[in-house]
């Protein structure tokens, strides 16, 4: 065996093929208004693409099986509203327990999907109903603002130096700290082969179930953690701040490159893919592009992107 | 060894009876005591009054579960409903006499709202089918195409309707004031699509599409054809749903129908409709939207917290999946 | 060669069919004819190439080479709807009834077209024809009855009524109906049922049928094909029939003995590394017992129906044993197993017949998919080392000589034998000592084929045991220490190979 090349060019696709993009979009907007690379600017991009990647990490890992979590929306709403609440009143307590309540609410899902044995579809379309419910009993359907004493607690979150803030700095640990356990760990090539092929990975003696609890653990997790993101920064909570970003995290997913059918694309995907939404909508907003057609366009190129990465071999039969 | 046969018919199959005979009686009986229990337990449950008010707000429902229905005996889902019946609500209050324009259409706007409904139902079809993505993700995202061009129409503002006809449709009762007309409606267009399944090449196609559809195809059914015919019906419905609804609420609004999608999918469920396909009949359908509304609207009168509403029935639909889903049909579960 | 009197051309002719899958020849130069009013049975072994002349004449597959022509006519099939157009049809044996739907549905399913009136489809139509058609062929069913109410001979007579309906209202002169292993699933009863509707529906209707049960084929058969390897052996009338003559006709030739490696064979350990007491799963096997040896390869042995298939699976876990007690090393695992992780955990391997979906990661390199049973044994500061990966991968390769530019290419690129040879080498890496190979050398070149075989020899010497389930009876016998024969879910006999190898035909006198 003398030189190791990687003849796969599927992957080099999918990993280049969003990098250009982001470039190419970056230089676009660049060169159309100067104001896009303004301090201020550029700030404001790192902070939408910081939220979307952090809750998109969680959600890779679950699509990279194979599966789908349509509850991340009322994740979203919940962990917000209860951190908000803890935050006013008892402060610095309400980190590690909107945690380990996020992680709860991922092993919900799990657990759910493990002992009845139905589609991840679903679960998760009715947990999503659950959760908002939760949402709306501890907030009295309203928004909820934060305690003015509190502040502390959360401003040094964004705190900036030039365009960075503390949450991205978050975001990078995690980037690293997922970046490592996707590739690297028993787990992860795990998550990868039961995506490609789970027969072939459960007749080889690997924990498919326990495999795909630590997913949907993980997806509750990093909700967790950019509910606390989006609380820093909008320093309240309501009942509609989730749903909105149902979409939104599926879009930086999937147009990051990370395929529906599985065990393609990962977390260096969906770090690209949040920076393209990011500065897609920053962008559209800088050159004036109505907001009203942004959603159209991210609902256009969701479908895009799912058409080109979609592995078709591994699905006979489409529903 | 013979009896070994028939056990075996009754053991394989007996997921599948569970099924049929929930789907034949469950939700009858689930209608039927939920009507005993919230009568007992409200006073004012059992009035004429609060049950026109069932019928009414269980209209559209029936609707838009009718079409969800059609589409989930195919064995797909659609998730676009939201986003469709609030765009052709938006275009139809537009279109018929409003504070935004001069327009005044009347009757003729009903009719366009159908056909947008349906072009929108057609590209879900077309896309599904071409391009084989999943029917989640293409409804999920044609949905939000949808929404997004109501938002640009919109900018956000209802358009108030100043229409009284159409506002009528909506507060007509017959029969002395106790059947609400888009309630007759509703059931009407239910009754129809339960004739087109029953009696129909089309209807007959679906449900073998929803039982086995490799079986299907090798039996020369044009598969790709019959799925983009009932997209683009149930697409109609929904986008008759969004100009009923604006004649009830008064105004065309992006947030018409929110809440619609969960319901939609929730109330066939809890008719027996099974997830995995082919079983199932559509008025089951209508009997499980009134189920869901009986269901909220006893809620309600017994004073219990609003917000655990989406709770029980989130609950809900994961139980009856779990009891009624083939699980041989789908192998492998993601 | 003694073929049934016609002295004219018959009525459906197929002449010199070849096909080829890939560089594999299921079929070379093969004739084949039938008639109306004749029942024609078509025998051989697994892989004779029976189900492809079958699945071409229904127009699944086309014909590389040769012509099949009807009443004279030369004709072709694009499709299946084609093959149905000229009466022909066929009837598998996992049935294309749906559940969901009555019997009159199922009957017309596809061809609704016939029974509508401006649109809407007439129900009582629909149950006339039904009750005709029903009534001509002397099946007693109600057309009503829901799908799902019905025993699998019902369904099947349902499904040849469908076929013989479609043909006649195609204009066929003489429907053609293929019955594919009917009988697998049938009891007695069943079965003398099944022959006594065939035997008064053959005035009208020609009929072809396959079954590896001899006394089968012997009792209804007008005429029988014989197929080895692809091409026709020969062909009897029902007079010069017996299941003997078939049986010696389907063997053919004996072993080439070094091809299998026999020199190399060692004789068994004492040691029982596994054994089965008494173990039964509904509908596929009952009382099975036997015991595994150390350094043994044990053949199982048997065709269609036998169970073979469904005890490898509940052995590695992928189904689980309805009763009986299963003992690894001498110890009682009291039902521990209930899925494939349980099973490999305990020792156990398994080599599946799709090695394509579920032996290999197609869209994986070698050196993920090689290691992929001893991801926990590769960390190294905790996490999984690339390098070791390598390492390990490398050593592989080179032993069993898996032939590539290198590791990191995707076994979806790699030939049969190789990716055979990958999946191999997974299970070599992984240190489970019972490995259960199903169809190991499946589609996999002649070169590679004997690699294989010297590598399970070797494997064996290592103080590996085998349960392999080969391809056909030369390679069973060729490999094993002992071949156990089932049949119908029975172990028929277990016939000790080490000192004298039997022969294909002494098998046979078990299996048929």
């Amino acid at each position: 065996m003398k030189k190791i090349q990687f003849k796969n060019s599927t992957i080099d696709f999918t990993k280049l093929l969003p990098l250009v993009a982001v470039i190419t979009l970056f230089t676009f907007f660049s060169l159309r208004n100067s104001q896009f690379l303004g301090l201020y600017n550029i700030g404001n991009i790192l902070d939408f693409a910081n939220t979307y990647f952090i809750a998109g990490i969680g959600l890779t890992f679950v699509i990279l099986i194979g599966s789908i979590d349509l509850s991340i929306g009322a994740m979203i709403s919940l962990d917000t509203i209860l951190f908000i609440i803890m935050i006013n009143a008892i402060g610095f307590w309400a980190y590690p327990i909107i945690i380990v309540i996020g992680i709860a609410l991922g092993l919900f899902n799990g657990v759910v999907l493990m002992r009845l044995k139905i589609p991840s579809f679903i679960v998760t379309l009715g947990s999503s109903g659950i959760f908002m419910s939760l949402a709306l009993i501890f907030s009295g359907a309203g928004p909820i603002g934060l305690v003015p004493k509190q502040l502390h607690t959360l401003s040094f979150l964004t705190a900036r130096i030039g365009p960075f803030t503390v949450n991205h700095f978050l975001g990078l640990i995690l980037f690293i700290v997922f970046q490592i356990i996707q590739n690297k760990t028993v787990f992860g090539k795990t998550v990868y082969a039961v995506g490609n092929s789970e027969v072939t990975t459960e007749l080889s003696g690997l924990p498919i179930m326990r495999t795909k609890l630590i997913s949907f653990t993980i997806s509750g997790l990093c909700t967790a953690l950019a509910s606390i993101v989006i609380v820093s920064i909008m320093l309240s909570a309501a009942p509609s701040t989730g749903p909105p970003y149902m979409l939104l995290i599926i879009a930086t997913v999937v147009v990051g490159g990370t395929a529906l059918s599985g065990g393609l694309g990962g977390v260096y995907n969906t770090l690209l893919g949040s920076l393209l939404l990011s500065m897609l909508r920053n962008g559209m907003n800088v050159i004036g592009i109505d907001i009203y057609y942004q959603q159209i366009i991210y609902g256009a190129i969701i479908i895009a992107a799912v058409s080109l990465t979609l592995d078709r071999s591994k699905i006979k039969i489409v529903k | 060894m013979k009896q070994d046969t028939d056990n075996f018919f009754l053991m394989k199959y007996s997921r599948e009876k569970i099924a049929l005979l929930i789907a034949g009686r469950a939700s009858f009986i689930a209608l039927f005591s939920l009507i005993v229990i919230f009568s007992f337990l409200a006073d004012n449950f059992f009035s004429l009054s609060n049950l026109t008010n069932i019928l009414d707000l269980s209209a559209i429902l029936i609707l838009t579960a009718t079409a969800m229905t059609f589409i989930l005996m195919l064995g797909s889902i659609d998730l676009s409903v939201e986003g469709v019946a609030g765009l052709t609500g938006v275009v139809g209050a537009l279109m018929v006499k409003n504070f935004s324009n001069s327009n005044d259409y009347g009757l003729l706007s009903i009719i366009i709202c159908i056909l947008l409904g349906a072009i929108f139902g057609l590209l879900n079809g077309i896309i599904f089918t071409k391009l084989k993505i999943p029917s989640f993700m293409t409804t999920l995202g044609l949905g939000a195409v949808a929404a997004g061009v109501c938002i640009l129409v919109t900018r956000g503002y209802p358009v108030i309707i100043t229409d009284q006809s159409i506002r009528g449709l909506a507060l007509t009762k017959l029969l002395g004031g106790v059947i609400p007309l888009l309630f007759v409606i509703a059931i009407i267009i239910n009754l129809l699509i339960w004739f087109v399944s029953e009696k129909t090449m089309l209807g007959r196609h679906v449900i073998a599409i929803g039982g086995d559809e490799a079986i299907a195809k090798d039996l020369g059914i044009k598969i790709d054809l019959v799925k983009i015919i009932v997209f683009t019906i149930s697409g109609a419905m929904f986008g008759l749903a969004g100009m009923l609804l604006v004649a009830k609420l008064g105004a065309g609004d992006i947030r018409n129908p929110y809440g619609l999608l969960f319901d939609s999918i929730a109330a066939p469920l809890i008719g027996g409709i099974a997830i995995t396909g082919g079983i199932g009949k559509i008025p089951h359908a209508a009997i499980g939207a009134i189920t869901l509304t009986i269901l909220r609207n006893g809620m309600v009168l017994l004073g219990i917290n609003p917000y655990i509403q989406q709770s029980v029935v989130g609950t809900i639909i994961i139980l009856t999946v779990a009891v009624t889903i083939e699980r041989k049909k789908i192998g492998v579960i993601k | 060669m003694k073929i049934g009197s016609n002295s004219m051309e018959p009525f459906l002719n197929m002449v010199n069919i070849s096909k080829s899958f890939l560089n594999v020849k299921a079929l070379q130069e093969v004739n084949f004819s039938i008639n109306e009013n004749e029942i024609v049975g078509l025998v051989g072994e697994n892989g004779a190439g029976k189900s492809t002349l079958v699945k071409i004449l229904a127009g699944v597959y086309k014909a590389d080479q040769g012509k099949i022509s009807m009443n004279g006519k030369d004709i072709y099939f694009n499709n299946p709807q084609d093959a149905k157009k000229h009466g022909i049809g066929i009837v598998f044996q996992e049935q294309s009834i749906l559940n969901n739907m009555t019997v009159y549905e199922n009957l017309f399913l596809g061809q609704e077209k016939f029974f509508l009136n401006l649109g809407v489809l007439s129900k009582e139509r629909m149950l006339k024809e039904a009750g005709e058609i029903l009534a001509e062929l002397d099946i007693d069913i109600v057309p009503t009855r829901n799908a799902n109410t019905l025993s699998f001979v019902q369904r099947e007579m349902i499904e040849i009524a469908r076929n013989v309906w479609l043909a006649r209202k195609s204009n066929a002169k003489v429907p053609i109906i293929l019955l594919d292993e009917p009988t697998t699933a049938l009891e007695q009863n069943d079965i003398k049922f099944l022959f006594q509707k065939l035997n008064e529906i053959k005035k009208h209707v020609a009929i072809i049928f396959i079954s590896h049960r001899l006394e089968e084929i012997v009792t209804l058969c007008d005429r029988v094909y014989v197929l080895k390897d692809g091409k026709n052996v020969d062909c009897f009338s029902k007079d010069d029939l017996s299941e003997n003559l078939l049986r010696s006709k389907m063997v053919g030739k004996e072993l080439v003995g070094e091809f299998y490696q026999s020199s190399m064979q060692r004789k068994a350990g004492e040691k029982v590394v596994l054994e089965l007491k008494g173990c039964s799963k509904k509908h596929a096997f009952y009382d099975v017992s036997f015991q595994l040896k150390e350094g043994e390869i044990l053949s199982i042995c048997g065709t269609v129906g036998s169970g073979k298939e469904e005890l490898c699976k509940a052995i590695f876990g992928i189904t689980k044993f309805d009763s009986g007690e299963v003992y690894i090393d001498g110890v009682d695992i009291k039902g521990s197993i209930n899925s494939p992780m349980d099973a490999f955990n305990k020792g156990i391997g398994y080599l599946p017949e799709d090695r394509r979906n579920e032996g290999l990661i197609l869209n994986l390199p070698i050196f993920e998919n090689i290691t992929l049973t001893v991801l926990k044994k590769l960390k190294s500061h905790g996490m999984v080392s690339r390098k070791r990966q390598f390492e390990v991968t490398e050593k592989m390769v080179k032993k069993i000589d898996i032939r590539s530019a290198s590791i990191t290419v995707l076994c979806k690129n790699l030939s049969g034998g190789n990716q055979q040879k990958v999946v191999l080498g997974k299970w070599l890496l992984s240190g489970n000592k019972i490995l259960v190979m199903s169809h190991p050398t499946r589609g996999v070149d002649v070169g590679a084929k004997q690699q294989i075989y010297t590598l399970m020899r070797e494997m064996v010497n290592d103080e590996v045991s085998l349960i392999i389930m080969g391809d056909s009876f030369e390679e069973d016998i060729g490999l094993a220490n002992r071949i156990i024969i089932m049949k119908d879910g029975k172990i028929m006999t277990i016939i000790d190979a080490n000192e004298s190898k039997p022969t294909s035909a002494d098998l046979i006198k078990y299996i048929v």
